[in-house]
């Protein structure tokens, strides 16, 4: 799973545009106080640089809602005019 | 320990407060507070090597922590764990402001406050207890009277998991402790009326006040919405709560998060002020 979210970012998008789309829809689920606390608790920013390690630290949070928000994630990669 | 001498209030104020303006001493009382450990067990978990600094912390912390002889193990006194109560005080204090600091979802869940609207979500039956058992029970000591909400077929076996736990069974005689059927509270005749579920609420908060209870805490497993393809109704009834929650109600909404799409998802967030997973809770509005 983690190996298939990974695949399917690095298709769609460069790195900076994952970072930058992972941020927006954690922000958009939780609100920017919240998405701090969880890139925090990821380890930091560097977290969002490897999109394998930043599902396996999701998943490690937030168990099966880690899936749902991958989904989120990569539906606004998929979508970026939405943004 | 303090023998022959009686601490007043302050003392006690300023005592504790030294104990912990230490990260070695708060981690003492933090490890103290999961079960009793030995000088080694306490050296492992501090993360130090050092005997002679630990030896010093504990000495420092006398009248908070005491050494068992017979087992040679460190527990924590009365004192003790208010102390410790503190520390996760100041945790949730902090975490709720937005800041970071770790603090375990079960015990982010036990400082929950009256007037609080918070959503648990929950990938098996053992991770949602291990959460909401912790919840129920603090809010019992906090002397709130307590309803817990889950569907009509674990009425008896929920009922038998909380005993298990440790809840005591006189809070059941006494209507402290109810547990409640979601199919009856949620549904009338088939339907779900957010605002006929309100008004219940409200009223139920009523009487157990009247009766003498600080509020009323409920802790409701929302599976008989989805049960009864009751998804849209869901969504109003929390976002109505989301818009105003009564000041003398703590609610903890249980889900399943395998039952929940990516806009379920999304907006039960948006609609409590606290988000509470298997590994991390946060302040979300």
């Amino acid at each position: 799973m983690a190996e298939d979210f990974a695949d399917k970012t690095s298709r769609l998008v460069s790195k900076a545009e994952f970072v930058e789309a992972s941020k927006q829809s954690l922000n958009a689920l939780f609100g920017e106080p919240a998405t701090l606390v969880i890139i925090n608790h990821l380890g930091g920013a560097e977290a969002l640089q490897d999109p394998k390690a930043f599902y396996n630290g999701l998943k490690a949070l937030f168990g099966v809602g880690a899936e749902i928000i991958m989904k989120i994630i990569l539906k606004k990669l998929e979508t970026p005019s939405e943004t | 320990m303090n023998k022959g001498k009686s601490l007043g209030l302050k003392d006690w104020d300023d005592q504790i407060h030294r104990a912990l303006a230490h990260p070695i001493r708060r981690r003492i009382i933090e490890c103290l507070q999961e079960r009793n450990l030995s000088f080694h067990e306490l050296l492992k978990y501090v993360d130090t090597r050092n005997h002679g600094k630990l030896g010093f912390h504990i000495k420092a912390l006398g009248g908070l922590v005491e050494r068992e002889p017979s087992v040679k193990k460190y527990r924590l006194t009365d004192k003790g764990q208010l102390a410790g109560e503190l520390i996760w005080d100041t945790r949730f204090t902090i975490a709720r402001s937005g800041q970071d600091l770790p603090l375990k979802p079960a015990r982010y869940a036990r400082r929950l406050r009256l007037g609080d609207h918070a959503v648990l979500f929950y990938d098996t039956e053992d991770d949602m207890r291990e959460i909401t058992f912790p919840f129920l029970e603090a809010r019992l000591l906090k002397g709130e009277a307590v309803v817990y909400v889950v569907s009509e077929h674990k009425l008896d076996s929920e009922c038998r998991e909380i005993q298990r736990y440790g809840i005591n069974v006189d809070h059941f005689r006494k209507g402290t402790f109810t547990i409640m059927s979601a199919d009856e509270w949620y549904l009338k005749k088939g339907k779900a009326q957010a605002e006929t579920v309100i008004a219940n609420w409200l009223t139920l908060t009523k009487e157990k006040q009247k009766v003498g209870f600080t509020g009323l805490c409920g802790a409701t497993e929302m599976k008989v919405f989805f049960d009864y393809a009751k998804g849209e109704e869901l969504l109003r009834y929390e976002a109505a709560l989301g818009r105003y929650f009564a000041p003398n109600l703590c609610g903890l909404c249980l889900y399943d998060t395998h039952r929940l799409d990516e806009n379920q998802f999304t907006q039960l967030n948006k609609s409590h002020g606290h988000s509470i997973f298997k590994g991390i809770a946060l302040k979300t509005i």
